[in-house]
């Protein structure tokens, strides 16, 4: 089966500080890949440096999304092109509709992919009954854009995103976190009904707790900046009994 | 120092013969008086200058040039109606338009009915009361109130009885061009106990005219109880000037809520002078402000609490970019005997390029005890944690800016909750934005 992502000896530096240390990662189509590691082991950077940010920059290696040089696209190209990045921090918009934002963004997808914008009414049946699913208030569609949401709520509304735009690439930047263990099944169940055999996902996490929702066909565990073990789902049991210090060995990983 | 205006002579003797010529036609038989005294002061201070500590941040130095010679009276041009919709998008909608400052009668649409009065200023002008008329006698920082007493040519009179609900939005439209050309409305608005209205001013250029000096003053009087939703936009063509000047009596109890918007001309200023007559007011300041090429475009508020219990609500908005010049100037005055005041007034500033500019001076005099004031300013660019945000769900860089600019601009547009105001804003703001009207 194709690969999704290739990812080979990735490096990357933040403000002159190396972060990614030579990342090696493949996520085949079809796949979900959960990415484990403790605070600062470069989980985050990753996700940034798949999305496209300002300032993190690459010294090292290549991307290969679906065989092309991702390194070489703009993020909202990368964007148009099938890559979403459900963020840890989500951002709000004053003055933004949640809707006018995501009608926008959807449709900028779709155009680059030469298929037919949704119209008003198309759009407003798909979010309704993704609102739905989410467990989410209509109202979420005419508030400013994560504006007084609460943190369970803005994670909902990422997945929320994330289903209307079909994305072939998700990355999921620790959407565990603050999030209660009934938002938590919910917006696993959101996840898990978006996986299909031309889509993969890179599920990131400090916890082992999302993946008993979201369970993965592969778990890597990134610290100081490299992927140091891979495996099955077992791994995370096994993070949970002995912690990362136990596998990186390092002392000072909590 | 001598912070004195230097009256400019050229100006002062253009305007004074201007109105040897045209006293005798102007509106008013009983306000001969009032007009000359209001020259008369005027002549004392000129236009106003940066000298002035009130109009430090703009120079009207283009008005202190050219001899804008006021407008008689003529015949009107013709004036597309499709343009009237255009400025004013509102369906229903009582309106009065004005070209050069002559009332266009087939273009208006008057009222009269029980309790209502809506039509032009210069046919009830003998019956007015001259105290209900702001005439600039507060100092050389009015001298275009002065100028504008003196040359008042129309305008609107809305006048609302006891208890009259108008639920039609009342649109006045001031059409000025021509070259040098200076136009003086007037318009009067009375709102008697728990009567309410919504008033939409709009400012524009006449067309393929030369662009002119619009110069218009509100007066608006709230009596107890009454609420008033007043709309000021400025969207004259490039070249033309705009003051604009709002004085607002507060009876007990009065909502007054304005927003201002500016997107045209060369120069604008648009002012508010607020004072509470009585206790338990409200007022909400709100507007915007929209420069680039060379703009500039000044909102200045006065705000006086000299009774208890009264509320100023104030958020204004700017976004500059080119070469664009921004101010902001609010005073609130809270006199020692208004306990239990509740100001708020804020400030924001977006750059968008490195050689624009913002002014901002949000000012507190207070002098009682027992009152929640704050106050804020800020200026700054565009947050790049948004502009990513929405780049990363696939907007490029320029869609992503124009979506954060009117959400910005419609953040404070959204605080009008009256309906047919918000949607004529809203219009002005997409049009400055480059943007389709949805």
């Amino acid at each position: 089966m194709a690969n999704i992502l290739e990812i080979r000896n990735l490096h990357a530096t933040v403000q002159g500080k190396e972060i990614l240390k030579g990342v090696d990662l493949v996520l085949p189509a079809g796949e979900v890949h959960a990415i484990m590691g403790p605070n600062g082991s470069g989980k985050s950077t990753l996700s940034y440096v798949l999305a496209g940010r300002d300032g993190y920059e690459v010294t090292q290696g290549e991307i290969l999304y679906q065989g092309r040089d991702l390194l070489a696209m703009e993020a909202d190209e990368r964007a148009r092109a099938g890559i979403f990045l459900a963020f840890q921090y989500p951002v709000e918009i004053p003055g933004v509709a949640n809707s006018v934002f995501l009608k926008a963004a959807v449709n900028a997808g779709r155009r680059a992919r030469k298929q037919p914008e949704l119209d008003a009414m198309d759009f407003l049946k798909r979010s309704r009954a993704l609102l739905k699913e989410l467990k989410m208030d209509e109202k979420f569609l005419n508030r400013p854009v994560n504006v007084g949401f609460s943190g369970g709520e803005k994670k909902r509304n990422e997945i929320f995103h994330m289903a209307m735009m079909e994305p072939n690439l998700a990355i999921l930047d620790e959407t565990d976190s603050g999030l209660d263990i009934d938002a938590l099944r919910i917006v696993a169940e959101g996840v898990n009904a978006q996986r299909g055999p031309d889509r993969a996902m890179l599920v990131i996490t400090h916890y082992q707790r999302l993946l008993d929702y979201i369970v993965p066909d592969r778990i890597h565990v990134l610290a100081n900046g490299r992927v140091v073990r891979s495996g099955g789902k077992e791994l995370a049991l096994e993070l949970e009994r002995e912690g990362y210090a136990g596998i990186t060995g390092d002392k000072s990983a909590a | 120092m001598n912070t004195r205006s230097q009256p400019s002579s050229e100006t002062i003797s253009a305007h004074v013969a201007a109105f040897d010529r045209l006293a005798v036609s102007l509106p008013g038989t009983g306000l001969a008086q009032l007009r000359a005294d209001a020259l008369d002061r005027f002549k004392q201070t000129g236009i106003p200058t940066r000298r002035l500590e009130d109009w430090k941040f703009t120079g009207l130095d283009a008005l202190g040039k050219a001899v804008f010679s006021p407008a008689a009276a003529g015949g009107a041009p013709e004036v597309d109606v499709a343009r009237l919709d255009a400025l004013a998008p509102v369906a229903n909608a009582v309106r009065l338009v004005f070209v050069n400052g002559c009332f266009a009668e087939t273009l208006s649409s008057p009222l009269t009915g029980t309790g209502v009065k809506v039509g032009p200023l210069a046919r009830a002008l003998d019956e007015v009361d001259p105290d209900a008329l702001s005439q600039g006698d507060e100092g050389a920082a009015h001298a275009l109130v002065a100028l504008n007493a003196a040359f008042m040519s129309d305008g609107a009179a809305i006048d609302l009885a006891a208890d009259t609900v108008l639920d039609r939005p009342i649109v006045i439209i001031d059409l000025s061009g021509g070259d040098g050309m200076a136009v003086h409305t007037r318009n009067l608005i009375r709102l008697g106990t728990r009567a309410s209205a919504t008033v939409i001013e709009v400012h524009a250029s006449l067309g393929p005219t030369a662009p002119a000096f619009s110069n218009s003053v509100a007066d608006i009087t709230l009596a107890e109880g009454a609420a008033l939703w007043h709309g000021r936009i400025a969207a004259e063509d490039e070249g033309a000037l705009h003051h604009g000047h709002a004085s607002v009596r507060l009876g007990a109890d009065a909502d007054y809520a304005s927003f201002a918007i500016s997107t045209g001309g060369a120069l604008s200023r648009q002012e508010s002078d607020v004072r509470f007559t009585a206790t338990g007011g409200r007022a909400r300041l709100y507007g915007a402000y929209l420069a680039r090429g060379h703009q500039h475009m000044d909102h200045t508020t006065r705000v006086r609490h000299d009774h208890p219990g009264c509320t100023t609500d104030e958020l204004f908005k700017g976004v500059m970019e080119d070469h664009g010049h921004g101010v902001f100037q609010g005073l609130v005055h809270v006199a020692p005997q208004a306990f239990g005041t509740n100001a708020n007034q804020k400030n924001t500033n977006l750059l968008l390029s490195d050689r624009a500019v913002a002014d901002s001076k949000p000012e507190l005099e207070i002098l009682a005890d027992d009152v929640k004031c704050s106050h804020g300013a800020t200026i700054g660019d565009l947050d790049p944690d948004e502009i990513f945000y929405l780049r990363a769900r696939g907007l490029d860089g320029d869609a992503a800016r124009r979506l954060l600019l009117t959400g910005y601009v419609e953040d404070v547009i959204a605080r009008v909750d009256d309906d047919a105001l918000a949607t004529v804003l809203r219009a002005h703001a997409a049009r400055w934005l480059g943007q389709e009207v949805t």
